[in-house]
């Protein structure tokens, strides 16, 4: 329960699993259906997560990020197997949120093409998805695809359009499972309030 | 040894950079030497061969040029030429670089020469840019390949650039920096404290945002995200823009001055003229500013 590395956030190794997806499902198409390589500069399209420092002026791009986190309130008190030898228990629910891929074009049009095929490749990856990021579920019965939103505002002074976006929303659940025990973590922080609020 | 005249970088493509160069007359064997082009990204340093050493031939085409998303991106190419009998090398230019761009003309070159001349002598101080590094090795210690974005703050492996080394070397110049305001609003988040300025300089160094910029006193500055680079005829003649100041907890902060403690103890970033110049005694500033001048 000590505090641990920022690479081992779970949210953010769910967002990185579903952009090395969208890069395997674009690295396998034909040169000139937006393929994806390593290399930016021969790359037909840009996958990153949120805020990339090295986007550039790269289109069409495709970002993914995640929507707000809440607990789906699973279980009563949100604890099962409380032991009523030394009261340790587990607290567990269910987080939902949502993976926000933003498919970003010079046209909306090529923004929607690409969104739309992203949408209707969910489906058949989802067991691989679900797997590899540890995910309780994906619903995608209950996914969405947004309609086309103007991002000219973000390169200002163009006579053409030239940003343009289009969202796809996966609804997805992860399982969170703390164990409450009376090893060292808990009674330190305990005590630690416990003294300075005697103060 | 051969001179060269003229090195120039010129392209109508985004897959290719064509560099050429003329040679001076002169009466050596032009064969007798060949010459090999050099790229790097920033202009002072870490050139290195581009492709391999040609003979008889003025003009080479850099295919392997990258970043062409990027309007920004500036590589800087020179010259280097080897006597093949002796061995003898030299580079062109001798200091820096070339890059696309415009040739300034005399009265491009003469508006550089007197701001730079007055940033020296009268309105700048002593400053030095560590250029950020914008290319080449990624920070293995906190950048995220799959997100494309540095996942860990205080990175002393990149400070804060994501790239590994984080700014070439400094260059020391004079830069105007307008005395800021010191701000220090309450947020929600706690008291801020947040300094804001403008700064003018020469047509030397070539800036970009993010830049770090580093006073004698020990306040840095990061350049911001908004520069207006005074062109004439598209070469450039000063740069213009905003700095923000960086906060101590910064990682940037961590980037050491190598000075001895000699030259720690003798700095003097304000021009010393300004410290002799009998300002009220037209006559002799005069003399001053002639003798600056050259005149």
């Amino acid at each position: 329960m000590n505090p641990v590395s920022i690479r081992d956030d779970a949210w953010q190794e769910v967002t990185r699993v579903w952009t090395v997806w969208l890069r395997g499902l674009f690295s396998v198409q034909q040169q000139g259906s937006f393929r994806w390589l390593p290399d930016d500069d021969t790359s037909e399209i840009y996958i990153a997560g949120q805020e990339p420092e090295d986007a550039g002026n790269k289109r069409p791009r495709i970002l993914v990020s995640r929507g707000p986190v809440g607990y789906a309130g699973t279980s009563i008190n949100q604890t099962v197997g409380r032991s009523t030898a030394n009261q340790s228990f587990i607290f567990s629910d269910l987080e939902a949120s949502n993976i926000v891929i933003t498919s970003a074009a010079s046209l909306g049009a090529e923004a929607q093409f690409i969104a739309r095929y992203i949408f209707r490749m969910v489906g058949p990856f989802r067991p691989i998805l679900t797997r590899q990021a540890k995910l309780h579920s994906i619903l995608t019965n209950n996914m969405s695809l947004s309609s086309e939103q103007d991002l000219s505002s973000l390169h200002p002074g163009s006579p053409v359009p030239n940003f343009r976006a289009v969202q796809v929303v996966v609804p997805v659940y992860l399982q969170e499972n703390l164990i409450v025990d009376n090893s060292s973590f808990f009674p330190a922080v305990e005590n630690f309030v416990m003294s300075t609020l005697r103060k | 040894m051969l001179n060269i005249q003229e090195l120039t970088v010129r392209s109508f493509s985004r897959e290719w950079l064509d560099v050429f160069w003329d040679v001076e007359p002169c009466s050596d064997d032009i064969l007798a030497y060949k010459f090999v082009v050099e790229r790097s990204d920033a202009q002072f340093e870490e050139y290195s061969a581009v492709g391999p050493a040609q003979v008889g031939q003025f003009w080479f085409r850099d295919t392997s040029v990258v970043g062409k998303d990027s309007i920004y991106r500036r590589v800087w190419y020179r010259l280097r030429i080897i006597n093949r009998r002796t061995g003898e090398t030299r580079v062109h230019p001798e200091t820096g670089g070339v890059t696309l761009g415009a040739k300034p003309d005399l009265q491009a070159l003469e508006l550089a020469r007197q701001n730079n001349l007055s940033l020296r002598v009268l309105l700048g101080r002593m400053v030095w840019v560590f250029p950020k590094r914008r290319s080449g090795q990624r920070c293995a210690n906190c950048w995220d390949e799959v997100l494309r974005k540095r996942v860990a703050e205080n990175c002393l492996s990149c400070y804060g650039t994501g790239f590994a080394g984080g700014y070439f070397s400094p260059i020391e110049t004079y830069m105007q920096i307008v005395s800021p305001d010191e701000y220090t609003p309450q947020t929600p988040q706690g008291r801020a404290e947040i300094e804001n300025t403008i700064f003018k300089l020469g047509n030397f160094p070539v800036l970009g945002a993010g830049d770090l910029v580093v006073e004698a006193e020990n306040v840095r500055w990061l350049v911001s995200d908004r520069l207006q680079p005074v062109r004439v005829r598209r070469a450039l003649v000063r740069q213009q823009g905003s700095l923000h100041r960086i906060s101590t907890s910064s990682p940037q902060f961590s980037i050491p001055i190598r000075l001895s403690l000699e030259e720690i103890k003798n700095l003097s970033a304000t021009p010393r003229l300004l410290y002799t110049l009998p300002l009220n005694d037209s006559a002799a500033a005069e003399r001053v500013l002639a003798s600056a001048y050259g005149l």
